[in-house]
């Protein structure tokens, strides 16, 4: 379903001299899946996700979303996944369900279609009440509810978040995660980032490290344990991380 | 395509309409603060102006017993009564204001209040030198003269008065004072002629309005019966009777202007109207442009956007086309509301409908149709340019940061129509703005040609084009895109560079701030107090020593900042030969501008001249000249631009561009717009030379040869007597105009010919190239 090869970018800098943000990852996802990319704060996770949903151009090597390479074709890879960041706020002059017609309209669906699967979403997100309030209004809670339902709103086998429980409170995080796993069910894949440990450890299939802008591991929970050697997953990101600084002390 | 441009156009429209800050500055500031305004304070001027005038206002007489029918007059006017010796020829009768305009109040002033032994050199005629303003209150057969406010002619006494008004109108004691000197009346009737003192403050609203009612009196009612009456005296002994009082008036002069009100209401709103739609066009641009990109970013819905299937384009052309619909619609509300409001105005402030009449009947519906279709591509223009400018921000305030110096580039040529006699070419069709406010103008007075139409709609529309491709390409760009509020990082301020790195191109921008800032604070005025310190001080202190200094702060690599490497004997002669060319070039460029619009080159001619005239001194001696004129500019003016400036413009740039911008700076800095363009040309020609030669030493050389040839030119021109001068210079003319497209070829090919430094084996010069 995706699938990078020597994804990289590098953002130029004439006075501070260039940033590799992403050093040539490789990453391969299936079906069905829930993976998770884990990384401190400024490790490149954010630029990776951007560039499977091509927001961003790959300065180098490429990448497939549900076999369409995201440089060629840029718009139709948009349509099969649906992307939600800290980034991706709501309109706050639009209603909840404004907003998510919009953006089904983007997408292309007939507004029969559409009124249909609204209806189903704002059911089982329970966002009947304030479906008609003005997204400014809203409580976080809500608004993440709105960027839920707009994110899926066209039924995308591919979902990316990027650190969706960042900001959030202990019962809209767990809406958000309540949500992954459900994802799970529906054959999607699902990538996301997060620099929660144990947000990863109870939701992820397949858990990528990355750091620097490089993947030190990845592989299921156990894999990762069993090659470390560590009892957490806390244990295993400080055990890597504490390695590829010997290693760039050597180099 | 267009469907999603009609899906994010209809949404941002919505979207904007529900947004407090645009309709405020849409639809409230138009439609109910302009009337609301604009009537309220126009209701309290006249108001107070009213009240002003109706005001009782006291009045100090010194010496009052010297005029007793004077004051007896006075007291007449004050209370309301007809004027007993009207001007028989006079068609209106009472040119007196109505009573409660004239009520004052007469205070007497005790003898001790002033020393009258000053009083003995007074009653003479005052000698009228100097044409101060009472001497058109004299009249040459006038028995009286007024003076009025601080003529010198007071007299001792005189000026003691004045100071005892300013105390009484700074008391509020009284508002203007009388000083009637000794004799007064007593040397009027014995044919003589007197002095009266009207003394008041113009500036203050009540001491005028009591002096104007003062001056009112005194001629309509005490010096123009007593004119009359002398006039018939003399009249008399010649023989004549009064109707032949005309024999004083040989030449009528009646007004006859071919402009009735109503052209002059037209030409009045040719002027302010242009520039005043203009800026509405901007002003309605302005908050949906930053809303819609730099909001966007600010509050996180941009990536939002991002990732649906829309693509760039059509994002960047939805948001074009709401910015521009609400541009339109913002400036066509303004205009009504405007309009309507100075139409009510006129007709309920002005009695009988006076302006009112002609205020419908001067716009025809075809001048408001063809203004309109001239705006489409402006607002086009605009609004392309205030999206892409505002793009760049990352939050709204920063967009307003950005685009303020931008409404005020586009304010001075929207000010054209205001500037008297300059009228569209079709030259100027192609500048833009400048076109459009001239056009508007030419719409309103109904005096335009359909060709200028045509050539200022096709130029705003090329530009507007332009404008759009610029701003989808920034949309394109990630790096402006990806510059969210949260990611600070301004670059200029962040520490120091690296050592041993080079400038970036907003230290560049700001370095060259700071010069030509200084240039004009300090620089000027140095060269104004004296030539031969003040060239030194600008050109070393401040255009070379901003430079080293910029690199000491930088700590740049020296050499590599300024290309201090030797150059080849081919580049040296190259910079000689791009010396002279363009100097032929220089010459012709400045032909073909006076050729374009005379009169525009004409004045700044003129303006050359008189800063030339500050330069005298130095063309004493030609190698005055030559040192100051040629070496100095040639050795720091090159040391900055083709040093730190042409450095920080190159990364990130194509060759050209970077030397397109530098000749760009080369030319501001000179702060001389009549010789902007062969100056920028030099500019970018010696920039080219550096960057093609890796050395800065040939466009030394180039910059001094030219700046030579110029003083050269002048000291042989001066040598040469005058009729053989004429002659020298239609002989160099003639020559340029031969000469300046060889010289042009010759140029690209040369620059084109200096190819590749030297021998790459220098480290620092390969260090160069990399970068």
């Amino acid at each position: 379903m995706i699938r990078t090869e020597n994804l990289t970018k590098i953002f130029p800098d004439v006075g501070a001299g260039d940033t590799v943000a992403v050093d040539h990852i490789n990453l391969h996802i299936k079906a069905g899946t829930i993976f998770g990319l884990l990384g401190p704060n400024g490790a490149g996770k954010t630029t990776a996700l951007r560039m499977i949903s091509t927001v961003l151009r790959p300065t180098e090597g490429r990448a497939w979303v549900t076999d369409l390479d995201v440089t060629e074709h840029p718009a139709e890879v948009r349509r099969r996944i649906g992307f939600m960041s800290g980034n991706t706020a709501v309109y706050d002059r639009m209603t909840a369900r404004e907003m998510v017609e919009y953006f089904g309209r983007l997408h292309g669906m007939d507004e029969s279609e559409l009124a249909k699967k609204i209806g189903d979403i704002f059911d089982t997100f329970d966002m009947r009440e304030f479906e008609n309030r003005l997204c400014g209004k809203l409580s976080t809670g809500q608004k993440q509810k709105v960027s839920i339902a707009r994110t899926i709103i066209h039924d995308p086998p591919v979902l990316v978040f990027d650190e969706p429980t960042t900001g959030l409170d202990v019962i809209v995080a767990r809406t958000m995660l309540e949500f992954i796993r459900s994802c799970r069910r529906d054959d999607r894949v699902v990538i996301f980032s997060t620099h929660h440990m144990t947000e990863a450890e109870r939701l992820c299939d397949e858990i990528a490290f990355i750091h620097e802008g490089r993947i030190l591991a990845s592989g299921t929970l156990d894999e990762l344990k069993e090659q470390t050697e560590a009892p957490t997953l806390e244990d295993v990101f400080f055990k890597l991380a504490g390695e590829a600084g010997e290693a760039d002390g050597v180099a | 395509m267009w469907r999603n441009v009609r899906l994010i156009f209809s949404k941002e429209i919505k979207d904007t309409l529900r947004d407090r800050r645009t309709l405020f500055i849409m639809i409230l500031l138009p439609i109910l603060l302009y009337p609301v305004l604009i009537i309220t304070v126009t209701q309290l001027v006249s108001y107070q102006t009213l009240a002003l005038r109706s005001e009782l206002y006291k009045i100090k007489i010194w010496n009052a017993e010297e005029a007793p029918r004077f004051i007896e007059l006075l007291g007449k006017y004050a209370a309301g009564e007809k004027n007993p010796n009207p001007d028989p020829d006079d068609k209106k009768k009472t040119r007196a204001a109505p009573r409660p305009f004239r009520r004052l109040e007469i205070i007497r002033a005790s003898a001790a209040e002033i020393d009258t032994s000053s009083f003995l050199i007074e009653n003479e005629k005052p000698e009228t030198e100097n044409g101060s303003e009472t001497d058109q209150d004299a009249g040459g057969d006038s028995p009286l003269w007024i003076e009025t406010k601080q003529t010198a002619r007071a007299g001792a006494a005189g000026l003691k008065a004045m100071d005892l008004v300013r105390q009484g109108i700074d008391s509020r004691e009284f508002y203007a004072g009388l000083y009637i000197r000794r004799d007064f009346e007593a040397v009027l009737d014995n044919g003589g002629n007197a002095v009266l003192n009207i003394i008041y403050d113009s500036t203050n609203e009540r001491s005028k309005e009591a002096g104007r009612r003062l001056r009112e009196f005194a001629q309509e009612w005490y010096i123009a019966p007593m004119q009359r009456e002398r006039q018939k005296k003399v009249l008399a002994k010649a023989g004549m009777n009064e109707h032949d009082l005309s024999y004083f008036e040989p030449v009528e002069t009646p007004k006859r202007d071919l402009a009735g009100s109503r052209e002059q209401v037209r030409y009045f709103m040719a002027m302010i109207l242009p520039m005043m739609l203009i800026t509405m066009v901007l002003t309605g641009a302005f908050y949906p442009a930053i809303d819609l990109s730099a909001g966007e970013k600010e509050r996180g819905t941009m990536e939002t956007l991002l990732v649906s299937p829309a693509s760039r384009i059509e994002i960047v052309l939805g948001k074009y086309f709401t910015v521009c619909l609400i541009a339109l619609v913002t400036a066509l509300l303004n205009i009504l509301s405007l309009g309507l409001t100075v139409i009510f105005l006129a007709s309920s402030l002005i009695p009988q409908g006076a302006a009112s009449g002609p205020m419908t009947t001067i716009i025809s519906a075809g001048t408001i149709l063809s203004m309109f279709i001239v705006m489409l591509p402006l607002a086009a223009l605009f609004s392309a340019m205030t999206l892409a400018i505002s793009s760049f921000a990352r939050s709204f305030k920063e967009g307003q940061n950005y685009l303020t110096p931008f409404i005020i580039l586009v304010t001075l040529p929207a000010m054209a129509s205001m500037i008297p006699g300059v009228h569209l070419t079709s030259a100027t069709c192609f500048v833009p703005v400048f076109n459009t406010s001239l056009l508007f103008k030419s719409l309103l007075m109904q005096k335009f040609e359909f060709s200028h139409v045509f050539l200022v709609f096709g130029a705003n529309a090329l530009y507007a084009a332009m404008a759009i491709r610029w701003t989808v390409r920034l949309f394109q760009r990630e790096e402006i895109l990806f510059r969210s509020a949260d990611d600070v990082s301004l670059r200029f301020w962040r520490a120091r560079p690296k050592p041993g790195g080079l400038p970036t191109g907003a230290q560049a921008l700001v370095l060259f701030f700071i010069v030509v800032t200084l240039q004009i604070l300090i620089g000027y005025y140095a060269q104004a107090k004296n030539i031969f310190v003040g060239l030194p001080v600008t050109l070393i202190g401040i255009v070379g020593g901003s430079a080293f200094l910029f690199a000491a702060w930088g700590r740049f690599d020296v050499r590599r900042l300024f290309r201090f490497h030797a150059p080849r004997i081919s580049h040296i002669l190259i910079a000689l030969a791009i010396a002279v060319c363009g100097f032929v070039i220089a010459q012709e460029i400045a032909f073909l501008q006076r050729l374009l619009s005379p009169s525009a080159t004409e004045s700044m001619r003129m303006l050359e001249k008189q800063m030339l005239e500050k330069m005298r001194p130095l063309l004493e001696h030609w190698w005055l000249a030559i040192l100051y004129m040629a070496l100095l500019p040639g050795i720091f003016e090159e040391l900055l631009f083709r040093g730190p400036l042409l450095r920080g413009l190159e990364p990130g740039r194509k060759k050209w561009q970077a030397a397109v911008l530098c000749g760009i700076l080369f030319g501001i800095m000179h702060l001389d717009f009549a010789r902007a363009i062969p100056t920028g040309a030099l500019g970018v020609a010696l920039a080219f030379l550096v960057i093609r030669s890796g050395s800065i030493f040939p466009a030394m050389i180039a910059h001094f040869a030219y700046n030579g040839t110029l003083v050269g030119l002048v000291f042989t021109a001066d040598a040469l007597p005058e009729n053989q001068a004429k002659n020298f210079e239609s002989l160099m003319e003639t020559s340029c105009h031969i000469a300046a497209l060889p010289c042009l070829a010759a140029v690209v090919l040369l620059l084109y010919l200096t190819r590749k430094p030297r021998a790459v084996t220098d480290t620092s010069l390969k260090n160069d190239n990399i970068s």
